[in-house]
C-alpha cells in the first residue's frame, strides 16, 4: 500500500513515516508542495496524507487541483488549522478525511484503514474479511475462517495480503505490486516478493494467493473451505 | 456645559455691553450736539435782545409785538432775562413771576424751570453805549430730553432684537461649523460598537490634528491587536506539529513497558492542547468586529456543515429542523465552531440519530441539537460543562468540543444547558441573545 506524506516538519514526518512503515505502508515524503503536485500524479500511490501549510504551494490549492485532474486517490488532510470551518472547507475542496493536530497516531492510522476500505467498498471495521480469510490491520494478523488460530505475519506479507485482499477480484501484475509495496527509492526485488508470497501460501494454505502465469497473482481465499 | 450655549452666552453678554454702550453714547453725543445748537439759538436770541432800541431814559423799550409770540406766552418755554447795568430788570412776559437766575461762564446750563420744565440757559454780556447788557436767554429743554429718552428705549429695543437676532445667526452658523462633529459623534459611536476601524469625516482644520490623531492611535491599537492576535494565532498553530510529534513518539513501541509515565506525558500533551486550542479560540473570538460577509447564515452555512457530518458519521442520520432564518449578527466560523462540536459529539453517540433545530424565539437564537444515544445523566452533566472536560475521549478526539463551545456562547452572552432529549439521548441547548440588528 503505497503512502504519499506531505509534511514539511521533518521531525513529524520522520515519525510518521516511521509509524506508517510500521503498519505496512511503502512511505514516500514530499516536503515541497511543487514536488508534491508532480508526485502524486506520476506514481501510483493508494493514499495521500497532505498538511495544508505547505511551503512552495498551500495544501488547498495542491488539493483542489488534483481533484480537477481527475485524480482518483484518497487523500487524508493533516493540519494544524482545527476549526470546524476549515475542517468544511478541507473536506468541500475534496478530502477524504480531515484529522487536525495534534492527533493520536492510533486515529490517523484507522481513519487511513477506513479510507483504503471505503475506497474499496468495504465497510471500515477492525478486520477484512474476504472469501474465508480475516486480516487483523492492527495486529498484523490473518487467519482463515475455518480455522480461528491468527497467524502473524511479516510486514512484508501483510502488505502483500492487504493488498490483494482489498482487491478481491483483480489479477495483480508482479510489477503492480511492486509500485504499491515499496516507495521509490526502495530496492525493488521481484524475487523477494516471491519469496513473501511462498511464506503466505506456507501460513495460509497454498490456494490463498493463485499464480495466473505470465499475469500476476490473484486472492484465491481459503481454497479448504471452498 | 456645550461649546454651543458657551458661546450664546458669550455673544449674548458682549451684544448686551455693546449695546448699552452704543446707546448711552449716542445719547450723550446727540444731548451734546442738540445743546450747541440750542445754545446757539440762545446766542443768537439774546444779540437779538441786545438791539433793543434803549431810550433816552436809559430804558430798553421792549415792544411786545416785536418780540417773537412764544416769548409773550406765559411758560411757553421760551424766556429772557434782561440786566441792564445791574438796575434794569426785564422779564420776558412768559417767565411771568419766575425768577430766572443768570448761568455763570460762556457755556449753556440745564437748570430746573417753572412748570417742571428743565430750562436750558444761557448768559451774554454786552457793551452798548454805556450800558452793560446781561441778557439771559433759555428755552425748555425737556421736550429734547423726553425724545432722548425715547431714542435710549429705541436703541436699547433695537439692540434686544439684535441681539437675539444674533444669537439666532451664531446659532445656525455654530450649527454648520459644528456639522462635523456631529458627524463625527455618530462615527465614534460606530466605533464604539466596532463597526468601523477609522473616523473618516472631514473635519475642520481646528480639530483635524485631533481626528489624526485619534485615528493614528486607532490604527496602532488594531495593528497591535492584530499583531498579538496573529502572533497567538501563529504559535497556536506552530505548537502542535511538536505536539503531533510528541504524541506519535509516544506510540512508540519502546514505551509500551513504561505505561504509567505514557499516560502521564499522554495527559501533559493534551493539557498543552487544551490550552492552546483555548488561547486560539479566544483570539479569534477577539476579533471583535463580525463583518457583514462573515456574518452566519443558516439558510447558505448549515447545507455543508450537516453534509460533512453525514460523510464523517455515515451511519447516523442527522437531520436539520430549522426554521428559516435570515442572517444573523455573528461570527460565521464561530457558529459553525458550536455547532460543528455539538452535532460532532452528537454524531459519536447517536445510535442511527441526531437532529439540529434553530429557531428564533423573540430575542433569542435557540439551537438544540439532540441525538438518540446513552445521554449523560443529570447528576453528571455539571461535570460536563464548566472546564471542557473529556467525557467522549473514550470515541475519540481530545475532548475540547464542548470547551469551545461554552467559551463562544459566553462571548456571545448566550446560554448552554444539558437535558434529555424526546429522542432518548443528550438535547443540548444553546440560547444566544439576538441585539443590534
Amino acid at each position: 500500500m503505497r503512502l504519499l506524506l506531505i509534511e514539511d516538519n521533518v521531525p513529524l514526518a520522520d515519525e510518521l513515516t516511521a509509524l506508517f512503515t510500521q503498519h505496512g505502508y511503502a512511505v514516500d515524503w514530499c516536503t515541497d508542495g511543487r514536488d508534491a503536485a508532480v508526485m502524486a500524479t506520476s506514481e501510483p500511490f493508494d493514499v495521500i496524507v497532505l498538511d495544508l501549510g505547505l511551503p512552495g504551494r498551500p495544501g488547498l490549492t495542491l488539493l483542489e487541483q488534483w481533484r480537477a485532474d481527475g485524480l482518483d486517490i484518497p487523500i487524508l488532510i493533516l493540519t494544524a488549522r482545527s476549526s470546524w470551518s476549515e475542517r468544511i472547507t478541507g473536506l468541500r475542496a475534496g478530502a477524504d478525511d480531515y484529522l487536525p493536530k495534534p492527533f493520536h497516531p492510533d486515529e490517523l492510522i484507522l481513519r487511513l484503514q477506513a479510507l483504503v476500505r471505503r475506497r474499496h467498498g468495504q465497510r471500515p471495521s477492525p478486520t477484512i474479511s474476504v472469501a474465508g480469510v480475516v486480516l487483523d490491520e492492527n495486529g498484523q494478523s490473518a487467519w482463515r475462517a475455518s480455522n480461528e488460530t491468527p497467524v502473524n505475519l511479516t510486514r512484508a506479507e501483510f502488505a502483500i495480503l492487504r493488498y490483494l485482499m482489498l482487491h478481491p477480484d483483480h489479477v495483480i501484475a508482479k510489477d503492480r505490486l511492486l509500485d504499491h509495496l515499496y516507495d521509490s527509492e526502495h530496492d525493488r526485488n521481484p524475487n523477494v516478493v516471491e519469496v513473501h508470497i511462498n511464506h503466505l501460501r506456507q501460513k495460509l494454505g497454498r490456494g490463498v494467493i493463485v499464480t495466473q502465469r505470465g499475469q500476476g497473482y490473484r486472492f484465491g481465499g481459503d481454497a479448504t473451505a471452498a | 456645559m456645550s461649546l454651543t450655549r458657551r458661546l450664546d452666552l458669550g455673544l449674548l453678554a458682549s451684544v448686551l455691553v455693546v449695546m448699552l454702550l452704543l446707546a448711552h453714547g449716542s445719547v450723550v453725543l446727540f444731548d451734546q450736539v442738540m445743546r450747541d445748537y440750542l445754545t446757539e439759538r440762545l446766542r443768537e436770541d439774546a444779540e437779538s435782545l441786545a438791539t433793543l432800541p434803549v431810550n433816552s431814559n436809559n430804558e430798553v423799550q421792549i415792544d411786545p409785538l416785536r418780540l417773537r409770540a412764544s416769548f409773550n406766552q406765559v411758560y411757553s418755554g421760551q424766556y429772557f432775562v434782561i440786566d441792564i447795568d445791574d438796575d434794569i430788570h426785564l422779564r420776558s412776559r412768559s417767565l411771568w413771576d419766575y425768577r430766572l437766575k443768570p448761568a455763570s461762564g460762556d457755556t449753556a446750563q440745564i437748570r430746573r424751570g417753572p412748570e417742571g420744565q428743565s430750562l436750558l440757559v444761557w448768559t451774554g454780556r454786552y457793551h452798548r453805549g454805556d450800558h452793560h447788557f446781561t441778557i439771559t436767554t433759555a428755552l425748555d429743554y425737556s421736550s429734547v430730553t423726553r425724545r432722548l429718552d425715547w431714542l435710549r428705549l429705541c436703541i436699547w429695543a433695537l439692540g434686544g432684537v439684535m441681539a437675539i437676532l444674533l444669537v439666532f445667526i451664531q446659532r445656525r452658523v455654530i450649527r454648520l461649523g459644528l456639522k462635523p462633529l456631529g458627524r463625527l459623534q455618530r462615527e465614534l459611536a460606530q466605533l464604539h460598537e466596532g463597526r468601523r476601524m477609522a473616523l473618516e469625516t472631514r473635519v475642520p482644520d481646528e480639530i483635524a490634528p485631533f481626528v489624526a490623531e485619534l485615528n493614528h492611535q486607532l490604527g496602532r491599537i488594531e495593528q497591535v491587536l492584530n499583531r498579538s492576535r496573529d502572533g497567538i494565532a501563529n504559535l497556536s498553530h506552530a505548537l502542535k506539529t511538536p505536539l503531533s510529534v510528541m504524541e506519535a513518539q509516544l506510540a512508540r513501541r519502546e514505551l509500551e513497558q513504561f505505561p504509567d509515565l505514557r499516560n502521564s506525558l499522554h495527559a501533559r500533551l493534551d493539557d498543552i492542547h487544551r490550552l492552546v486550542e483555548r488561547e486560539l479560540q479566544r483570539a479569534r473570538l477577539d476579533t471583535g468586529e463580525v463583518s457583514p460577509a462573515a456574518r452566519f447564515r443558516p439558510a447558505t452555512d448549515l447545507a455543508p456543515l450537516i453534509e460533512t457530518l453525514r460523510e464523517i458519521y455515515p451511519d447516523i442520520t442527522f437531520v436539520d429542523d430549522s426554521a428559516e432564518l435570515p442572517s444573523l449578527p455573528w461570527d460565521r466560523d464561530e457558529m459553525l465552531e458550536v455547532l460543528g462540536n455539538l452535532l460532532d459529539n452528537a454524531g459519536k453517540w447517536a445510535a442511527s440519530l441526531a437532529r439540529l433545530t434553530l429557531a428564533r424565539e423573540d430575542e433569542w437564537l435557540v439551537m438544540t441539537v439532540e441525538d438518540d444515544g446513552p445521554g449523560i445523566p443529570a447528576e453528571k452533566r455539571s461535570h460536563v460543562m464548566g472546564r471542557g472536560t473529556r467525557l467522549d475521549e473514550q470515541v475519540s478526539g481530545h475532548g475540547l468540543g464542548l470547551g469551545i463551545v461554552e467559551q463562544i456562547v459566553q462571548h456571545y452572552g448566550g446560554r448552554l444547558r444539558l437535558e434529555d432529549s424526546a429522542l432518548g439521548g443528550l438535547m443540548v441547548t444553546v440560547e444566544l441573545p439576538i441585539s443590534g440588528d
